[in-house]
């Protein structure tokens, strides 16, 4: 009995560790929420403000028919996979590395410890992701694309739903697939479309790809508290039930010590 | 002096947004400057020195590439490289 009680006491001891530890990392992630959730929309703001302009500049034919919308008539693939820096978030890395699992061959490029761990490459973090990281992500894959060393580039992140609900998802990026848009007419382009799409496609694929990687992050941050949330439920749900058991433990060695007692001084 | 609205947008957030006198850059084309009334128009950006004129002062700053939009009387700067020199 009293082995008993010592082990339900570490027990009991442990779980409350955990549960400090998840209320902590619940706490962090939701200090970080706001700004993660203010740099995803920032982001896409950007991008769409791109995408914007090259709506309009899709209404010239020289633009509608450039490699960037054509393909080059490669099948070489890159695929950018986006995951988090640290675990503990429930499903979004699993998820993530599910979706990348299925994918065929491809160069892969990682952002995120953790799928730069699984895929072997050298570190970026998602958190501190820059423009200028993607800027240097793009030119590579841009340059690759121009000298047909690859046709397609896809991204997989994650699609940030609600509080409740992200989705892993793959999305192909290169050739843009961008609808030309009837406003806008009249606007002038210096020199000429083509020049100023050439200028532009640069600036937008970074902009495609900081914003994977911010609404991903987003993800990530919302996934963990939710994780942590209900990891914090599930332990306090456990030492109530130790407790209990416990308490069970510790008065049946007193009534039996008593019982002990009170047997002895009868003799 | 005659004033714009100036916005310099990048992947986090507005750099800068208020009112500008004269902006000088370098497009695609060459160099160029941007003051109140200009005609609209768009172009791309180079990697260039960026001189920006506001009623206290002037500022400088570079940006790596992008684009530039002239509006009727707004003009905005779309850049993830700008910085402000020091």
């Amino acid at each position: 009995m009293g082995a008993d009680i010592k082990s339900l006491r570490n027990r009991i001891k442990s779980i409350d560790s955990t549960l400090h530890l998840t209320k902590a990392m619940g706490l962090v992630a939701s200090s970080k929420m706001k700004r993660a959730l203010d740099g995803k929309a920032k982001s896409t703001e950007y991008k769409q403000s791109l995408e914007k302009t090259i709506r309009v500049l899709l209404q010239s034919s020289d633009c509608k028919n450039s490699v960037y919308f054509q393909g080059n008539g490669k099948i070489a693939t890159a695929l950018i996979v986006i995951a988090g820096d640290r675990g503990l978030a429930g499903g979004y890395n699993a998820n993530v590395f599910r979706l990348e699992k299925t994918f065929g061959n491809a160069v892969r490029y990682a952002i995120g410890k953790r799928a730069c761990d699984r895929l072997s490459t050298p570190y970026i973090s998602a958190e501190k992701f820059s423009y200028s990281d993607a800027k240097i992500l793009a030119d590579k894959l841009l340059s690759d694309y121009q000298s047909g060393d690859i046709g397609k580039v896809a991204i997989i992140s994650t699609k940030y739903n609600s509080m409740i609900s992200q989705e892993a998802v793959l999305e192909w990026v290169l050739p843009f697939d961008i609808e030309p848009s009837s406003d806008g007419a009249g606007v002038i382009f210096e020199p000429d479309e083509k020049t100023v799409l050439d200028a532009v496609i640069p600036e937008y694929l970074a902009s495609v790809i900081v914003q994977k990687v911010r609404e991903s992050f987003a993800c990530e941050i919302v996934a963990r508290r939710t994780a942590m949330d209900s990891a914090g439920k599930n332990a306090t749900q456990m030492i109530e039930d130790l407790q209990l058991e416990y308490n069970r433990a510790r008065q049946g060695a007193i009534t039996q010590e008593i019982t002990e007692i009170v047997a002895g001084s009868e003799v | 002096m005659n004033k714009f609205n100036l916005t310099i947008t990048s992947p986090d957030g507005n750099v800068f947004s208020g009112e500008a006198i004269y902006l000088r850059l370098r497009g695609t084309e060459g160099e160029l400057a941007v003051m109140a009334g200009h005609a609209p128009f768009v172009t791309g950006i180079v990697p260039c020195e960026v001189k920006i004129e506001l009623e206290s002062g002037v500022k400088l700053g570079s940006v790596d590439g992008g684009l530039l939009s002239v509006a009727k009387d707004s003009v905005t700067l779309a850049s993830g490289s700008f910085k402000w020199k020091k």
